[in-house]
């Protein structure tokens, strides 16, 4: 049992590793603040705003995210901004998750019985307190189960950045696995790639089993 | 111009008519796996129903790049060499029919009780009542979530650039990085996946209507 080639690969790996987690935690939170500020622009009256958020979200929601994803990477020199791929990705990503999140939000904060805006109203509470005091409150609680669920889809969605040449856990897996091949005969592919599948199954089934158990209360 | 906007615009059909070829033998694959793997949750059959959750659970928690980046680059080293077209429609059915699964399991599991009580008190059998009764009233509660599920795993079919099946996001990018018209060709891509998943909402909404029992609009 010759084992010595795991240290470097490993090593190299957990760099990988860091970027996923970089990645995944700034896609969540500029998609949650895109999310959460156009679902809450949903319950606008005005025609033109209502028209515009509906129709972001109906596009990104439509596309694949890996197409959102190499549109920004494209777009932003294409227009004179130069990034690095990883802002472009997390940029790309957080364009289409916000759209899912704003989905979410719009039907949880439409849950809320008008009623509830309305008296805070008569309160003396303005549009704006009633929506962030009255009414949010009381959608966060159908908001949050398919919220975490689609955390576990945007923390998945961050391998997408290795198709345009990020080192994350996948793209270093993948760079491995290319210089075991170089240097030896065997390229350890299974193990390699089982390893990664793990470390994701890990972050996401606590979160999965956590969506399903908000869920259950919420119904009960 | 003209001759390329042609030429381009006839590769970029040619890309989405693969995206559909593998989509709807990914789409065909998984509702099939997912009914017959939803049909022995619903049965609670020993070992082999927490078999099948077992399952579930590892393709839902893990991101599908690294499923479909592991059965063209892994397996082979197990002595199973799949084509690139092989494994993107073989990764799109094995990931969707684990979404698949839940969605029957909770579909069948939707249908009241009372009425498999009846059908077996008029001398059906299990497997009979469970074929007769619980599977036609299951799978139209099933409906709208499995549609939702079809069309993220036609989307999903943009992952297969990974492994270089020439699908429409693949020509896209491609066409990019060679004509740098990113707004028309990341445009023309996006209409098409938003048309198509369109059809599919309403092709299956027109489904669900046409298998409507009437009287029966309580089982959802």
């Amino acid at each position: 049992m010759n084992a010595e080639w795991t240290g470097p690969v490993a090593s190299h790996m957990l760099g990988g590793l860091w970027v996923t987690l970089r990645v995944s935690l700034l896609t969540t939170l500029v998609a949650t603040a895109i999310g959460v500020a156009v679902g809450a622009f949903c319950a606008s009256t005005r025609p033109g705003v209502k028209f515009a958020v509906r129709a972001y979200i109906d596009v990104f929601r439509g596309v694949p995210s890996l197409i959102t994803l190499l549109f920004v990477f494209f777009a932003l020199p294409h227009i004179g901004i130069s990034t690095g791929p990883i802002t472009a990705s997390v940029l790309g990503l957080a364009l289409w998750g916000g759209a899912n999140i704003a989905e979410t939000a719009r039907g949880a904060l439409v849950s809320i019985s008008p009623h509830q805006a309305r008296a805070a109203r008569a309160l003396g509470m303005s549009r704006f307190d009633a929506l962030v005091f009255a009414v949010m409150p009381q959608a966060l609680r159908r908001f949050l189960p398919p919220y975490i669920g689609q955390l576990t889809v945007l923390i998945q969605a961050s391998a997408l950045t290795s198709v345009v040449g990020v080192t994350d856990l996948l793209g270093s897996a993948r760079q491995m696995i290319e210089r075991l091949a170089y240097v030896s005969n065997d390229a350890h592919a299974v193990e390699i790639y089982c390893s990664v599948l793990a470390v994701f199954f890990v972050i996401c089934y606590p979160l999965t089993l956590l969506s399903d158990h908000l869920e259950r209360r919420l119904r009960s | 111009m003209t001759p390329n906007l042609v030429s381009g615009l006839f590769a970029l059909l040619e890309g989405l008519g693969r995206t559909l070829l593998i989509s709807g033998i990914g789409i065909a694959l998984g509702l099939a796996l997912g009914m017959v793997m939803g049909a022995v949750r619903h049965a609670r059959i020993p070992v082999l129903s927490q078999a099948i959750a077992c399952y579930a659970n590892v393709f839902r928690c893990t991101p599908l790049l690294v499923q479909v980046v592991m059965l063209y680059f892994a397996l082979p080293d197990l002595g199973i060499k799949l084509t690139a077209f092989e494994t993107s429609w073989l990764a799109l059915g094995l990931w969707g029919a684990a979404y698949h699964t839940e969605i029957f399991r909770a579909g069948f599991g939707a249908v009241d009780p009372n009425e498999v009580l009846a059908a077996r008190a008029l001398g059906m059998s299990a497997p009979r009542a469970f074929l007769d009764i619980t599977v036609p009233l299951g799978v139209r509660a099933a409906i709208p979530a499995s549609t939702t599920m079809a069309i993220t795993q036609f989307r999903s079919s943009s992952f297969m650039i990974a492994v270089g099946y020439q699908e429409l996001t693949y020509v896209a990018n491609r066409m990019v990085a060679d004509t740098f018209q990113v707004f028309q060709v990341f445009g023309m891509a996006a209409l098409a996946y938003l048309v198509v998943s369109n059809l599919i909402a309403m092709a299956s909404r027109s489904l669900e209507k046409a298998v409507e029992v009437p009287g029966l609009g309580a089982v959802k």
